[in-house]
């Protein structure tokens, strides 16, 4: 059976899954702030040998694009982008606002973008209500008041608020299953907004 | 602004252990100096300080070289390729990180340094003798001098 690998390090995460056919064989989520590098490849390869997975069996990659950290996103986005090439398999490019907002009901994404500042997405049921930004927390705070029902998620204790920790492989496996991606992996570009 | 007379390389040691046992999370020390002023001998004095076992050498390749550790992860930044350099490379996700950043060359990224840094001017007197005028965050400036002093 076709399988999908799932990645993410575009947060303090390292984020690896392997998915087929509706179901998460294997799901992995390391807080590890920075040092994903270091574990990124072990960690894959560990995916695929405990799911006994040979790597010409995946069909698809599923992985986010940011916005976050800057050296974080081309983590995993690197590692996406060489097994599609050479597997000539394509790849879901899915937004980290989106993917931590998930499928279900109204959510507020939101990343610690430094400087008081904070990366925000706002989603309904996993489409976007606005594009993806980055705002100064007093901003957000502001903007709150326009998006009463919507749970905040991610970062939110930049606002005070306590939230439940995002299981990553299972939202990305859910916005992505669906998606025939792109094959022409060299047009899928990291996303950065605080780039002018 | 403040200066001091650094003797030998104990009092290198000495000062960048003061240094060390002052510092907070998302503090940005900046040190200033010609080659050979000692930029890198009291980084790697500083490191150890914070409990850092790592070798710690200068980043001037890497531009950043991360020690992380229990106690406080170490950020070392040296800007020198930097000169000139436009666009935003994210060095901000480490100077406004989880630890405590020493950065070299720090007028190549003026935009990143925040105002309440401390700054290390290290001057050459002689092949031993170092004069370092410490500037920039007040309260920390304050502290390490009347340690300095106490010792």
């Amino acid at each position: 059976m076709a399988r999908t690998l799932i990645l993410d390090t575009s947060c303090k995460f390292m984020v690896v899954g392997i998915a087929s056919n509706e179901k998460i064989l294997y799901s992995t989520q390391i807080e590890c702030f920075q040092r994903q590098s270091e574990i990124a490849m072990d960690e894959v390869y560990k995916a695929l040998e405990i799911t006994k997975t040979d790597p010409k069996k995946i069909s698809k990659i599923i992985v986010t694009v940011g916005p976050g950290s800057y050296t974080g996103i081309r983590i995993a986005l690197t590692i996406a982008k060489v097994y599609a090439n050479a597997l000539h398999i394509p790849l879901v490019p899915i937004s980290t606002m989106r993917a931590m907002a998930g499928v279900k009901g109204r959510k507020i994404s939101l990343m610690d973008a430094r400087s008081k500042r904070a990366y925000i997405g706002i989603y309904d049921g996993g489409e976007k209500v606005v594009d993806d930004s980055v705002m100064t927390i007093e901003e957000i705070e502001k903007l709150l008041d326009n998006y009463k029902g919507y749970k905040l998620v991610g970062d939110t204790h930049l606002l005070n608020v306590e939230s439940e920790e995002i299981d990553f492989v299972k939202n990305l496996y859910e916005l992505g299953k669906n998606e025939t991606g792109v094959v022409d992996v060299g047009n899928i570009n990291p996303v950065y907004l605080k780039d002018k | 602004m403040m200066k001091i007379r650094v003797n030998s390389l104990d009092d290198t040691r000495e000062l960048a252990e003061i240094l060390a046992s002052k510092v907070e999370v998302g503090d940005v020390i900046c040190l200033n100096g010609d080659l050979g002023a000692g930029k890198t001998t009291f980084t790697k004095f500083f490191a150890k300080a914070l409990g850092i076992t790592e070798i710690v050498n200068s980043p001037t390749f890497n531009i950043i070289k991360c020690y992380f550790n229990k106690n406080m992860n170490l950020y070392h930044i040296d800007a020198y390729r930097l000169e000139g350099v436009d666009g935003d490379i994210g060095l901000d996700e480490y100077i406004y990180g989880d630890g405590v950043c020493v950065v070299e060359w720090g007028e190549f990224i003026t935009d990143l340094i925040p105002d309440n840094n401390i700054t290390l001017n290290i001057r050459r007197v002689d092949d031993i003798i170092r004069e370092v005028e410490l500037s920039g965050n007040e309260s920390l400036v304050k502290d390490v001098i009347e340690a300095w002093q106490e010792r």
